[in-house]
């Protein structure tokens, strides 16, 4: 630049400006319609709903009771397994004492200090023979799946409500085996 | 050339480039103010096709039960079409388990109906044509071609009931209304049981309650595949075996924003 002459340093600064000037003024007439479209979509109306909130302090008593019956189930299977004689009928028995003690730890781990203490006693106490056994843990476990189906209705919390859904086929599933295996009809297999 | 002519030379080719970089920007500014908006906001250069807009459709409690009465249609229907191809016969225990089956989905369907019109909906009486088009219409297909299609169709009712039993599961979370939520399991709960028998139908006794695998290492259905109801995709193999012994693998998900059966 210091050698250019004065005159031609201006005129090129100054064409440099207005060249830039109109780049701009370009850029920005361009990008008024992305803007214009950008704003219209924000005052888009759509619909709104309140969800439901992930988890409800309130819900904590409903799945104190579901607890308790938990537990009592785990007792019931541990009386059942005791009195059951065939390894094969013993295995599927502790099978679901194993399922029954997992929905008790994850209904402690959920509620947390706000768990109940255990003082419940054994849901049943199943004596007999298998089908006496069988029939008796149905009885129970219809009675438990019935109270997370029933506790489902009013529990607001979603996380809670997520947890007890995935017991209850579980549980239907256990009385399908029981009546199947204590050698009652299809029909009966398939109630809840 | 020397240091001045360079010098110079450098000046013309800046000035240059923003002359054409300003004069392209402004001449499609002008374009863009006398071309036609699509209504998207978004400036155009002449003449396209209208854009079909897709319409803002929202998943509401209604649109979920909607889904599942469509999803009950879609168990009915492939019942009734291994029935008719007689993929049962011989096997009365199958039929009379299918009978009952049928049955309560179509209880189930008239559960749903009843629900969805109280919530002031309209029911969903056809089955849904995503799950037709991309599970059950394939399936069958296979199971036509099976060496075993019994086995195949009992295999394939198995996935299928899994399959709505995880739908059901999957609702808990997404209905706004807690009653509903509890009608939804309960009627999950059905399809699991459906599932169970359909495993001992498999293979009697109590030796397929708990996850096992076969001589093979493939995974056996079970009776009670978990502690907890799954959510993870429900795969299942039937239809003819390739050279390896292999039957091909069918995996389906619950229904999703593609396959609901939307008002």
């Amino acid at each position: 630049m210091d050698n250019q002459p004065e005159e031609l340093a201006t005129n090129a600064t100054s064409s440099r400006r207005a060249l830039l000037a109109s780049l701009i003024a370009g850029a920005s007439v361009a990008a008024v319609p992305f803007l214009a479209g950008k704003a219209s979509a924000a005052t888009d109306s759509s619909p709104t709903t309140t969800a439901p909130p992930n988890r409800d302090d309130a819900d904590n008593p409903v799945l104190n009771t579901l607890l308790a019956r938990e537990r009592a189930m785990v007792r019931a299977y541990k009386v059942a397994v005791s009195n059951t004689m065939s390894e094969e009928e013993k295995n599927v028995l502790l099978y679901f004492h194993g399922n029954h003690i997992a929905y008790v730890d994850a209904l402690k781990g959920f509620l947390g200090p706000a768990a109940g203490p255990d003082n419940s006693s054994a849901a049943v106490t199943p004596t007999g023979s298998f089908n006496d056994i069988a029939s008796q843990l149905i009885a129970a476990e219809r009675e438990t799946a019935n109270a997370h189906t029933a506790a489902l209705a009013q529990i607001v919390g979603i996380s809670a409500a997520s947890l007890v859904a995935s017991i209850v086929p579980v549980e239907a599933r256990h009385i399908t085996v029981l009546s199947i295996a204590s050698g009652q009809p299809l029909n009966a297999a398939l109630t809840n | 050339m020397t240091e001045s002519q360079r010098s110079s030379l450098s000046r013309v080719d800046r000035r240059t480039l923003l002359r054409t970089t300003g004069l392209a920007v402004g001449a499609g500014a002008l374009l863009a103010a006398c071309s036609e908006s699509d209504g998207t906001g978004l400036a155009r250069v002449g003449t396209v096709p209208e854009r079909a807009t897709l319409e803002d459709k929202a998943v509401t409690d209604t649109v979920l039960l909607r889904t599942a009465m469509s999803l009950e249609y879609s168990a009915i229907n492939t019942y009734k079409a291994a029935g008719d191809a007689g993929y049962l016969s011989g096997n009365n225990s199958a039929i009379e388990a299918v009978g009952l089956f049928v049955a309560e989905h179509q209880a189930h369907a008239q559960a749903l109906a009843g629900l969805i019109s109280a919530a002031g909906g309209t029911p969903y009486n056809q089955s849904n044509e995503r799950i037709d088009s991309v599970y059950v219409n394939p399936a069958l297909a296979l199971i036509a071609e099976s060496e075993d299609p019994q086995t195949d169709t009992l295999l394939f009712a198995h996935a299928l009931e899994n399959l709505a039993t995880s739908t059901y599961h999957h609702y808990v979370s997404l209905l706004n209304s807690a009653p509903l939520r509890a009608e939804a399991i309960r009627i999950g709960a059905d399809e699991a049981q459906h599932a169970a028998a359909i495993v001992h139908l498999l293979k009697p006794g109590l030796t397929n309650v708990a996850p096992s695998l076969d001589e093979n290492g493939n995974a056996q259905p079970a009776s009670v595949p978990g502690a907890f109801s799954s959510l993870a995709s429900v795969t299942v193999a039937v239809g003819p075996a390739n050279e390896a012994g292999q039957k091909t693998t069918i995996i389906m998900d619950t229904p999703s924003l593609n396959s609901l059966a939307y008002e």
